[in-house]
């Protein structure tokens, strides 16, 4: 027998010798979803880093969006869908008078060339947000199904709760459902998340595009002008960093997170 | 993709390779406690990258996920460490075959982590050189290269183990 075989034989006997022990499915899957979660939580960081290599932070021709914008870089996603509509329109029986975002819906991009997955659930967030429909809204979240979703550092709740109460407040009441369609009417940066970690990248894109740590251009603060006060934006760019609302979405269309940058 | 079909999409794929992985990574660290704990993450970092990997072949993903685990740094020490204690992971085979799990095990701990896991993929997994070059992400020449110097540093280590063990049994 050759010394190869010999191993073979070797190895098949201290196989035999192992007893079968099944890993937890639960401790897995949560370790996973802590893995994702943290992944998009460090994403500011990363971004710098991949935005130094000119490829990972992509400006992204929305098809239609808001402003023009120019790619500066390759964009593997960011393909046509089909028959999907050019504009996204707020129904006619929209209740104006209670909800911050219904007050001042009107017709914002479809963005078109977003990867599907993506483009359909910013469109579910937008309908839903115009309503103030929470639960919907937190159903999109996925945190019901155990997926990560972050809505409030260091919150562990109901976010449908979480932003009612932010509307609803007569003391503290911010129009976070407006804000939310206002975020998501800006162009996005996709990004390139886990280039730095090991194996395949994932991609996700974050409104707006002012959300990283790299130095915010002139065009990306004026985006910002018509959501918030231009006192409070003054402050932002004097303290260099934009602190406000971003939301992001992973190609798929997994919705992680809407959150204020403070 | 919607959040509940990566989970049902990924629990397929857990079920029919958690065990295999486990056992892959008891050969490349011979503990079990250590083996489990990489081989979970490995898992949870493929289910992290699932969107990109799941229409791919995801196993050797994996496999190069654990390995990658296996050769750092810090998991080097936390094995060491384990090694160091009273060695409560250790492998409890079963009775009989103790001493062909400790040749095996001490022999291949003087391998270096990518060579143990060429070795363990080629004979333990019956895999080929162009697969273990692809499940590894390494040039087959490398591979081949790693394969030749791993057997040459195992043969005097097992054969002379073997050989006592032949004696003892005379």
């Amino acid at each position: 027998m050759s010394f190869e075989d010999e191993l073979r034989t070797t190895f098949r006997r201290a196989d035999g010798s192992l007893e079968r022990e099944a890993l937890d499915w639960h401790a897995t899957i949560n370790r996973g979803r802590a893995r994702r979660m943290m992944q998009f939580v460090a994403m500011g960081a990363t971004v710098l880093v991949l935005a130094v290599a000119g490829f990972a932070v992509t400006r992204v021709d929305l098809g239609g969006g808001n402003e023009p914008v120019t790619p500066v870089g390759p964009s593997e996603t960011t393909t046509p869908t089909p028959d999907a509509p050019e504009v996204l329109t707020p129904p006619d029986d929209l209740d104006r008078t209670e909800c911050s975002a219904a007050r001042r819906a009107e017709p914002v991009s479809a963005q078109t060339l977003l990867p599907e997955g993506a483009r359909r659930m910013r469109a579910d967030i937008i309908e839903a947000a115009w309503g103030c429909d929470y639960e919907r809204l937190a159903e999109l979240t996925g945190l019901q199904e155990g997926e990560p979703f972050s809505y409030s550092l260091g919150a562990d709740g109901d976010p449908a709760e979480y932003w009612r109460t932010l509307e609803e407040s007569v003391s503290a009441g911010e129009p976070v459902m407006e804000r939310l369609v206002q975020v998501l009417s800006l162009p996005p940066a996709e990004q390139r998340i886990g280039a730095t970690v090991d194996g395949p990248r994932e991609d996700a894109f974050v409104w707006p595009r002012a959300h990283g740590e790299g130095e915010i251009t002139d065009e990306e603060w004026a985006e910002l002008e018509g959501i918030y006060e231009p006192q409070l934006l003054n402050d932002m760019r004097e303290n260099g960093s934009y602190l406000g609302y971003r939301v992001a979405i992973t190609a798929d269309g997994d919705w992680l997170l809407f959150t204020a940058g403070d | 993709m919607r959040k509940n079909q990566r989970e049902l999409e990924f629990r397929d794929f857990f079920v029919a390779q958690s065990e295999p992985l486990r056992r892959f990574a008891i050969f490349l660290t011979g503990d079990t406690d250590v083996a489990a704990d990489l081989a979970q993450e490995s898992l949870a970092r493929t289910y992290q990258h699932w969107g990109r990997i799941k229409d791919k072949d995801p196993a050797p993903y994996a496999r190069r996920t654990l390995v990658n685990l296996v050769r750092s740094e810090h998991r080097r020490k936390l094995v060491r460490r384990k090694h160091d204690e009273s060695h409560p992971g250790a492998v409890a085979p079963r009775s009989g075959e103790v001493d062909e799990w400790m040749r095996v095990s001490s022999a291949l701990r003087s391998l270096s982590p990518i060579r143990r896991a060429v070795v363990v993929l080629r004979f333990y997994e019956d895999m080929t050189e162009a697969d273990i070059a692809r499940t590894l992400d390494r040039p087959i020449g490398t591979v081949k290269s790693d394969l030749h110097r791993a057997l040459n540093a195992l043969r005097p280590l097992l054969s002379e183990e073997t050989g006592k063990r032949r004696e003892e049994v005379r």
